[in-house]
């Protein structure tokens, strides 16, 4: 069969920079892969490209949906309804809105009626809404947020408000998760939640996740497969434990880091 | 669907609740807005009267303009276009051949609509229906540009629409401008499109439809990602607005008989963006107090603009267009001591009415 999502030379130019290089990717269905590297190594350039956020300046992207389907030129609200969903690192929720809403903004997307069904009160109109709210709710619960759904969205914890991202992409059943940073900014009891929770949505709703974490024991203990940018070029590709005893990787990043350590 | 009592405590808050309540006491203040409305037609003098129904025009005019303006969080700067091209849309429509021949002295009309003449509920149709059509075209172009670019544009368009009406001699009559429309707007007609435009609008924005609008203005980046389109949504407020301004435009060229170019200058949606910020941006409650008491406040205002005698000791002679003046500060005071305006962001609801009374404040509901 063929892959899920496969990018072929995927470059990005910002005037002289290249932020990503020939950037290859090929991921299986159901798969979950961690994507790493130092700050600045183009990761969250990556998951720009592949929602459409920015026109990459060449390679392709094709998405196995009905058919293969080739992602750059369309717009993100596109990408999203073809079935991938992301979160972002720097957290983008409708801060003044309440939980439950944002989940149900996301839902919108997918949304049958016309505009004039709900000014006519059409029942048709009616039972979406009620599904929007059952299934908002329902996934507020899995990750234990049900009792904030009232609650504005900006007056959460840092951890909520990111659960709630993973959140608000389920409720607009991707195939495709794109986590950005996910456990950035929480405690390693947060962080263990969060795993638990990634693996239970993965099996749930057979997602394939691609996700970019600084975290190494995050990554290390949830990605099966891995793959390190530096500088925009892909240096190493393979298991977790391949990746930790790569040379290479090593001096481009946990080597820094064990320097700045000492 | 789930029976756990936490999910049903929480989807009760949520879903219909007390949407028969609502809806009796929505039909009651409405019963009672009637009948005021009828003894007022039995009871008030004309100047009265044109006041009620210059406030129903406003508030259509403020609340379709809040909607693109406030809900969708697109700042733009055009009604006085839509309501230009409702009202001379409309009144082409009604006036007869005859009084067509009469107004058209410079220049005959243009045949295909010398001839024409129906009756006033069509020809409020087609105003609305010119007005929707051209926002959906200058929908395509101005949308591709964001924030301070989307006013210049839009503020474009509306003196575009004008210059347009002032040199289209055979379709508008030029600066002469339409004369001896016939009035058949009354309280009946300007309540009933103020309700209505309220009706729609309103349900709209608590719809899913509101909170796609409403992710759009708050963030624009999470809300296409999440599967918005939009560019279809921001298309779809202008156009509803642009109905509902349309139809207003003819329901005034129908209350005031004469139009010409010069009502649709740029004032005119200077004068809605007074009432929506007042009101506050993004509070359809906020437009419809602030339309009342700008249209209230500016006949009362009137005063300023005569020659006043202050305690018989001094006259101070009338300057025209003090009015305005008065607008302005109270506008920049508004904009330094209560940003939000009036509602803020805050609309009125009957869980909030009630409170009032059982003495349990639970404040407005915030959308």
């Amino acid at each position: 069969m063929a892959p899920l999502l496969k990018t072929r030379n995927l470059t990005m130019r910002f005037g002289g920079l290249t932020a990503v290089d020939n950037f290859d990717l090929s991921l299986e269905q159901g798969e979950l892969v961690g994507l790493i590297g130092p700050n600045g190594a183009g990761k969250t350039t990556v998951f720009n490209m592949l929602t459409g956020r920015l026109r990459p300046s060449s390679g392709s992207i094709t998405l196995q949906a009905d058919g293969p389907v080739e992602l750059v030129g369309l717009k993100p609200n596109r990408i999203n309804r073809l079935g991938i969903a992301r979160t972002f690192q720097n957290i983008q929720l409708l801060p003044e809105m309440s939980v439950l809403e944002n989940v149900m903004m996301a839902w919108h997307g997918r949304l049958k009626s016309p505009f004039w069904a709900p000014i006519l009160g059409l029942p048709s109109y009616r039972r979406e809404e009620e599904a929007m709210i059952d299934g908002s709710l329902e996934l507020l619960d899995r990750v234990d947020l049900l009792e904030l759904a009232d609650a504005e969205a900006g007056s959460l914890a840092y951890g909520q408000q990111r659960r709630l991202e993973i959140v608000r992409a389920l409720a607009t059943r991707p195939v495709l998760l794109l986590l950005d940073e996910p456990a950035a900014g929480m405690n390693p009891n947060e962080t263990k939640d969060l795993m638990r929770i990634i693996t239970e949505i993965r099996k749930d709703f057979s997602l394939t996740i691609l996700v970019i974490e600084h975290d190494m024991k995050f990554v290390m203990g949830l990605c099966e497969r891995l793959i390190v940018l530096d500088h925009g070029v892909t240096i190493a590709k393979g298991l977790p434990e391949e990746i930790r005893n790569n040379e290479q990787v090593i001096t481009a990043y946990l080597g820094e880091r064990r320097r700045a350590a000492d | 669907m789930k029976d756990d009592i936490r999910f049903i405590r929480a989807k009760q808050r949520w879903s219909t609740g007390n949407r028969r309540r609502n809806t009796i006491l929505t039909l009651i203040a409405v019963g009672l807005l009637c009948g005021a409305l009828f003894l007022a037609s039995r009871f008030a003098d004309e100047y009265q009267i044109r006041i009620l129904n210059m406030v129903a025009i406003y508030i259509t005019l403020a609340v379709s303009y809040n909607l693109i303006n406030g809900i969708t969080g697109q700042f733009s700067l055009e009604p006085n276009a839509f309501v230009a091209l409702g009202a001379y849309s409309a009144a082409l429509m009604t006036m007869t051949p005859l009084e067509k021949e009469m107004n058209f002295i410079i220049d005959p009309c243009v045949p295909w609509l010398a001839h024409v003449c129906v009756p006033f509920l069509p020809a409020i149709i087609i105003g609305g229906l010119t007005a929707a059509v051209f926002a959906l075209l200058m929908g395509f172009p101005v949308f591709r540009v964001r924030g301070d670019y989307l006013a210049i544009v839009t503020l474009g368009f509306g003196e575009v629409i004008r210059v347009v009406a002032n040199n289209m001699q055979t379709v508008t009559n030029g600066p002469l401008g339409l004369k001896g429309i016939a009035m058949y707007t009354d309280l009946r007609w300007t309540w009933g499109l103020a309700l209505l435009t309220l009706f729609v609008i309103v349900r709209l924005v608590n719809s899913s439809y509101g909170r796609a609008l409403k992710a759009i203005r708050e963030n624009e980046l999470a809300a296409e990602s999440m599967g918005i389109n939009s560019f279809r949504h921001k298309l779809l407020a202008f156009t509803l607005a642009a109905f509902f301004e349309g139809m207003a435009g003819a329901m005034l060229a129908h209350l005031i008989t004469t139009i010409s170019p010069m009502l649709f200058t740029f004032f005119l949606t200077f004068n809605l963006l007074i009432i929506i910020v007042l009101g506050g941006l993004g509070s359809l409650t906020g437009s419809v107090i602030a339309a009342i008491a700008f249209t209230w406040g500016s006949e009362l205002l009137r005063a300023v603009e005569e020659p006043t005698n202050v305690f018989g000791w001094f006259t101070i002679p009338g300057i025209p267009g003090m009015r305005m003046v008065i607008f302005a500060i109270i506008l920049i005071a508004a904009m330094l001591f209560w940003r939000e305006g009036i509602m803020g962001r805050k609309e009125f609801s009957w869980q909030w009415f009630l409170g009032l009374f059982s003495g349990k404040r639970k404040g407005a509901k915030s959308i």
